[in-house]
C-alpha cells in the first residue's frame, strides 16, 4: 500500500531531520562557548546541599 | 577564535535547570518499569509456571522494596546527578563507583534498545492488523530512538511531561482491563481453576522464574538520576520512587491475575504481546485497541526514561573524569547534559540492530542486578561510616541492617536464576565489568582528581 | 603535608580511544555467547526432530478449558504441541556452578579491595591538605 510506503519515507526523514538537528547545534554550541565554561557544572544540587554538620531530629 | 566565544564570567557556573516535582519522580520510575507489565514478565511463567511468576513477582517485589527504602535513604543524603554513581563514589571508592557507572549506563541504554524493538514491532503487527504485511521496522525503531533523544535534549521537564502523561495512561489501562475480565467472578471471563497447574518444573523453576521476575520492576531505582533537576530532592526522590514501588506492585499483581486466568502457561510462558492476547481473547475491538495503544505508550515511556537515566549515568563519571570528560558538558540553553544523550544515540540503535535481543536484555537484568549487590555494602559501609545523627538525612529507612540483608541474600538467588538460564552469557558479562575495571585501574584512573570527586560537605568518614 | 596529586589532562584522540575501546569490549561481550548457543541450539533440533507421534488435545493433558483458549488464541494441537512439549533444562553442571561463583565473589573482593586503597588516598587529599 502506497501510504505505509509514504509512511516509512517519513519516518526516515524525520528521524534525519532530528539528528542532524542535534549534531549542528552541538556544534554551533561548541563554537558559540568556551568549553571550560561547558564543563564548569558542579555535582550536587547548591541550595539543596546542608552546609556543615546537621543533626536530625530525634536523635540523640 | 576563542576570544569570541562566551565564557565564564567571574564564577558563574553552569547548572542543570531545577524544575521536576514528585510526579515527574514517579512518572521517571515507573514509565522505565511499565513496559515489563506489557510484555517480558511472562517469561517468568515459561520458565516455571503460573505459580512460580506469582512467587517471583512477590519475591523480586521484596528485592525492589529493600531497594527502594536503601536508595531512598542514601540518595536524600547524596542527592546528584549519577545517582548510584555519585553514592559509590563517596562511600565504596572509586573503582567501585566507575562499575556502577557502567552498570547504569548499559542498564538503561541496552534497555532502551529493547523498547525501541517493541515499537518498531507494534507498528508491523499494526501494520498487519490493518492489511499490510512486511513493514519495515527498522525507521520505526530509528524514530523512536531520535525522537525521545531530541526531547532529551531539548529540556527535562517536556521529556518528563511527556513520560508522566503515557504513563499514566497505560497504567490506567491495566485497571481498565482488570475491570473488563469481571475479577470478581471467577468462571465467567478468568478460569483461573481450569488454567492454573502445579508448578511443572518443581521449585527449581520458581528460582529460574526470578532473573525475569525482575522485569515487573527493573529501571525504579533510575529516579535518583533526577536529583539535580528536581526541587527538594531530599523529599520528592523517597516520595516518587515509594510512590512509584506501591504502583509496580499493583500492577505487576493485576498483570499476573489478569492474564493468568485468560492462557494456558505454556502459550502465557512465550507469548510476545501478553496483556494485547489477552485483550484479544476478551473479543473486544475496544479493548485491542486501547491495549495496543497502551502497550507502545508504555515501550517509548521506558525508552524515554531509558534516555534519560543513560545519559545522567554516563554524563556524571565523565565529569570526574572517569569517562572521557568531553562527556561531561551541559546545554547552556536547555540545561541538558547534550553530548551523553546525542552520544547514546548510535549506540542504542546499534544495539537494537545487533539482533541480539536475548543477550541484551540479559546484560541489562545483570547489570541491574550487580547494581543492587553493590547497594547491600553500598548501605552497611555509609552507616558504619556516617552514623546517624553524624549527617543531615533527608530520609532514614527502618530496620537496618535487615533490608540490606535480605537485599543481598535474594540477589545470590537471582544469580543462581541467571546461571541456570543464561551461564554462558553471565561469565561473558562479568569478564566485561572485570576487563573494564582492570583498564580503569591501569589507564584512566590517572586522569581523575583525587580530592574532588569527594563533592559532599560531609565530616571525614569513621574508620578512615 | 603531601602534595596533592595534579592528573595529566587527556587529547582529544585519547578521549576516543578510551570511548572506542569500551564499546569494543561491549560489542565482544555480548558476540561471545553466541558460540556457545549455536551449539546448544543445535542439539535442540536433534531432539525436536525425534518427536514426531501426531498430537492431541488429550495426548498433551489439556482441560476442556484450556483447548477452549488454545482454540481461541489460534491453536491447533500440532502447533500448541511445540510450545507444550518444550521444556528448559536445569539440570545444573558443579564445575560450572563453582567457576561462576568464583567469578562473581571474586569480582566484587577485587573491586571492594582496590575501591578501598583509592578511597583512602581520597579522603586523606581531601582532609588532610
Amino acid at each position: 500500500m502506497e501510504f505505509w510506503n509514504i509512511l516509512v519515507y517519513v519516518a526516515w526523514s524525520l528521524s534525519a531531520v532530528m539528528l542532524v538537528w542535534m549534531v549542528v547545534d552541538a556544534f554551533m554550541i561548541s563554537s558559540q562557548y568556551d568549553e571550560e565554561y561547558l564543563m564548569s557544572s558542579r555535582e550536587g544540587s547548591e541550595d539543596e546541599v546542608v552546609h556543615g554538620i546537621h543533626l536530625e531530629e530525634g536523635s540523640p | 577564535m576563542a576570544s569570541e566565544k562566551i565564557t565564564s564570567s567571574g564564577n558563574k557556573r553552569i547548572a542543570m535547570l531545577k524544575v521536576l516535582n514528585p510526579f515527574h519522580i514517579w512518572a521517571l520510575g515507573v514509565g522505565i518499569v511499565l513496559v515489563g507489565e506489557f510484555m517480558g514478565w511472562n517469561f517468568t511463567v515459561g520458565k516455571g509456571g503460573a505459580y512460580a511468576s506469582l512467587i517471583a513477582c512477590w519475591v523480586i517485589g521484596l528485592l525492589y522494596t529493600c531497594v527502594a527504602m536503601i536508595d531512598s535513604e542514601v540518595t536524600s543524603t547524596v542527592a546528584a546527578a549519577g545517582g548510584q554513581y555519585t553514592q559509590a563514589k563517596h562511600i565504596i571508592g572509586p573503582l567501585m563507583a566507575f562499575n556502577v557507572g557502567l552498570y547504569l549506563v548499559m542498564a538503561y541504554t541496552m534497555l532502551c534498545a529493547a523498547d525501541a524493538l517493541v515499537v518498531g514491532d507494534l507498528m508491523k503487527s499494526g501494520a498487519e492488523v490493518m492489511g499490510y504485511a512486511n513493514l519495515d521496522t527498522k525507521p520505526f525503531v530509528v524514530l523512536t530512538v531520535a525522537f525521545l533523544a531530541w526531547l532529551n535534549y531539548r529540556g527535562v521537564f517536556a521529556t518528563l511531561t511527556l513520560n508522566l502523561v503515557i504513563t499514566f495512561l497505560a497504567f490506567m489501562s491495566l485497571i481498565v482491563l482488570f475491570f473488563a475480565v469481571d475479577p470478581l467472578h471467577q468462571g465467567v471471563v478468568l478460569q483461573h481453576q481450569a488454567l492454573l497447574t502445579d508448578l511443572p518444573y518443581g521449585w527449581i523453576g520458581v528460582i529460574a522464574a526470578l532473573q525475569f521476575g525482575m522485569w515487573y520492576y527493573l529501571g525504579i531505582e533510575g529516579t535518583c538520576q533526577a536529583a539535580e533537576e528536581v526541587r527538594s530532592a531530599g523529599r520528592s526522590i523517597p516520595l516518587g520512587t515509594m510512590g512509584g514501588m506501591m504502583t509496580l506492585l499493583v500492577a505487576a499483581t493485576i498483570t499476573w491475575f489478569v492474564a493468568t486466568g485468560l492462557m494456558p502457561w505454556q502459550y502465557l510462558g512465550q507469548a510476545v504481546t501478553p496483556m494485547y492476547d489477552a485483550a484479544t481473547l476478551l473479543g473486544s475491538s475496544q479493548l485491542q485497541l486501547m491495549l495496543f495503544v497502551a502497550t507502545a505508550f508504555a515501550a517509548i515511556a521506558s525508552a524515554n526514561g531509558c534516555i534519560n537515566d543513560a545519559s545522567r549515568a554516563w554524563f556524571s563519571p565523565a565529569r570526574d573524569r572517569y569517562m572521557p570528560v568531553f562527556f561531561g558538558a551541559i546545554h547552556p540553553k536547555y540545561r541538558t547534559p547534550y553530548r551523553s544523550v546525542l552520544f547514546l544515540v548510535p549506540i542504542a540503535i546499534s544495539f537494537a540492530f545487533t539482533g541480539l535481543l536475548d543477550q541484551v536484555i540479559t546484560f541489562s537484568i545483570l547489570s541491574g542486578l550487580l547494581g543492587y549487590t553493590f547497594m547491600t555494602f553500598n548501605m552497611i559501609k555509609f552507616r558504619k561510616m556516617w552514623p546517624l545523627g553524624s549527617i543531615h538525612r533527608g530520609y532514614i529507612h527502618p530496620f537496618h541492617p535487615i533490608p540490606a540483608i535480605t537485599l543481598l541474600t535474594l540477589c545470590c538467588a537471582t544469580y543462581f536464576a541467571t546461571f541456570l538460564g543464561y551461564g554462558a552469557s553471565l561469565l561473558s558479562i562479568m569478564a566485561f565489568y572485570i576487563l573494564a575495571s582492570i583498564w580503569f585501574v591501569l589507564r584512566r584512573y590517572k586522569y581523575v582528581k583525587r580530592a574532588d570527586q569527594f563533592t559532599m560537605p560531609w565530616p571525614r568518614p569513621k574508620g578512615y | 603535608m603531601k602534595k596533592n596529586y595534579t592528573p595529566p589532562s587527556q587529547g582529544i584522540f585519547g578521549q576516543i580511544f578510551d570511548t572506542v575501546l569500551v564499546l569494543v569490549l561491549v560489542y565482544a561481550s555480548l558476540m561471545v555467547p553466541l558460540l556457545f548457543k549455536a551449539e546448544a541450539k543445535a542439539e535442540a533440533a536433534a531432539a525436536a526432530a525425534v518427536e514426531t507421534v501426531k498430537a492431541t488435545w488429550e495426548s498433551l493433558g489439556q482441560n476442556a478449558i484450556q483447548q477452549a483458549q488454545w482454540i481461541k488464541l489460534g491453536y491447533d494441537p500440532e502447533k500448541a504441541a511445540t510450545l507444550i512439549n518444550s521444556r528448559f533444562d536445569y539440570t545444573i553442571d558443579p564445575l560450572m556452578l563453582i567457576i561462576t561463583i568464583v567469578v562473581v565473589i571474586g569480582y566484587f573482593l577485587f573491586m571492594l579491595k582496590v575501591s578501598d586503597k583509592q578511597y583512602r588516598e581520597v579522603i586523606a587529599e581531601k582532609f588532610d591538605n
